[in-house]
């Protein structure tokens, strides 16, 4: 993923009038990307997001997810102008959800179960539905209700810093990144994993070490730091064996807090 | 035999790596703020409005202290005595003029609400750009204060420090020394 400076200041007309990604405040995750993607400022890169591009759901689908661009939620039109920021590339995953509504189910299934069990009697049978009929019924009753459900629509803004092989996923839900984690991999076939506390350590102090200090061996050999004092000389009255100053806290140590308390 | 592979998560088995860096950049905030990148250019550090601890020992509790300066209490005193560290935190951050307000969450290092100073630019595509300029400023700064704790934690220093952090955490904090001077 080497960046074209030449390509990279081409930013068309079209782009500058659509600019509508903002990002004043923010929330985001970030990944490192583990494979090799396209460059984005090649053809490449935008096919990819096309044959992964989203779709609007189709018949008695209950979601769908895809790739759409970052200013508007409705285009799936990827080129150089509509994808790359400066150096970032930008996109973002739409997801639609739909689902029939429980309590319109059950309503309609029992006006429906009753309509059926009064023509039955009406006609002299036995009035009973059985198990398959049933079934039947509320599975068509519920293909209806989703044709009639709009889907809920969400957006979640991606960017890409292909030079430092940094991808930002612009929300904390833990669902949406595990989406946005799945559908980057089936459409780059490239891997991402968090910049979690730990992998960014690492990365960090491996460039202190090419400076010369090597501090990872440290790293690996951590163990976990107590902030608190584990023990304290004095016992509190009424409790046995070593009183630790958490058990004080957590028992709810209101000489501690409000000295004047015990007073 | 089979011989058995430790399981390493995203986390690299030491989730407790971030929580400590916060909890080490509160009391650094405190008794130093001053943060300086290899060029000179200052960053400085400050503790907002939220705090939130979670017990390391048996129990594993979460205290949450919202609103009026959390980190001068006396209850965030006395969550860090009783040994819970910090997991997510609201940070100032200034570098110049610019300053950036964001909540860190510490397990993950993930960044919420962070608040980017008004960009400058004539256009849209300006201020969008300038908007992507001051968000790598702000992961250098960050990266900044993870790498000065590291040098740290991971060298003979840290038990010194740890101790200094420890006694911060028992000397009675801004609220509590104000307290007689209401009384």
């Amino acid at each position: 993923m080497t960046a074209s400076p030449a390509v990279a200041t081409v930013r068309p007309a079209a782009y500058r009038s659509a600019a509508v990604l903002t990002l004043r405040t923010q929330s985001f995750c970030r990944y490192r990307i583990h494979g090799d993607v396209p460059s984005p400022y090649g053809e490449r890169f935008h096919e990819r997001l096309k044959e992964r591009r989203f779709l609007p759901l189709q018949g008695e689908e209950e979601r769908t997810y895809g790739w759409v661009t970052a200013d508007n939620l409705l285009l799936t039109d990827f080129h150089l102008g509509t994808v790359m920021r400066g150096e970032y590339a930008a996109f973002a995953l739409r997801v639609d959800k739909r689902r029939a509504n429980a309590r319109l189910l059950r309503a309609q299934f029992d006006l429906e179960v009753q309509a059926r069990l009064k023509a039955a009697r009406d006609g002299g049978g036995k009035g009973r539905i059985g198990r398959d009929e049933r079934r039947e019924l509320r599975e068509g009753l519920r293909r209806d209700l989703l044709k009639q459900t709009s889907p809920s629509v969400d957006a979640y803004t991606v960017l890409l810093q292909p030079k430092k092989k940094l991808l930002h996923v612009l929300t904390l839900g833990r669902t949406a990144n595990e989406l946005v984690r799945l559908h980057f991999n089936d459409t780059f076939e490239a891997d991402i994993l968090p910049l979690t506390p730990w992998q960014r350590s690492q990365e960090l102090l491996e460039a202190d070490a090419r400076d010369g200090e090597d501090l990872r061996p440290a790293l690996q050999d951590l163990r976990r730091t107590d902030f608190g004092r584990v023990t304290v000389a004095s016992a509190t009255p009424g409790a046995r064996g070593p009183v630790t100053e958490s058990t004080m806290a957590e028992a709810g140590a209101t000489e501690a807090l409000h000295p004047e308390a015990g007073a | 035999m089979i011989a058995r592979t430790p399981v390493v998560d995203d986390l690299g088995g030491v989730e407790y790596l971030g929580p400590e860096f916060l909890t080490w950049l509160w009391w650094r905030a405190e008794a130093d703020p001053c943060f300086k990148h290899a060029d000179g250019t200052e960053v400085f550090v400050h503790f907002d409005e939220h705090l939130e601890f979670r017990g390391e020992r048996a129990a594993a509790r979460r205290a949450v202290l919202r609103a009026g300066m959390p980190g001068a209490s006396m209850e965030a005193r006395a969550a860090l005595r009783s040994g819970k560290s910090l997991v997510a935190a609201r940070i100032l951050m200034a570098r110049g003029e610019d300053e950036m307000r964001f909540t860190l969450r510490a397990e993950t290092l993930s960044v919420s609400g962070l608040k980017l100073p008004t960009p400058q630019g004539e256009t849209r595509e300006d201020r969008l750009l300038a908007c992507l300029d001051a968000q790598e400023q702000f992961l250098e700064d960050l990266d900044l204060c993870l790498a000065t704790f590291l040098r740290v934690r991971c060298s003979t220093r840290w038990d010194g420090e740890l101790e200094a952090i420890r006694a911060w955490g028992e000397s009675p904090s801004p609220d509590e020394r104000m307290q007689p001077a209401l009384a």
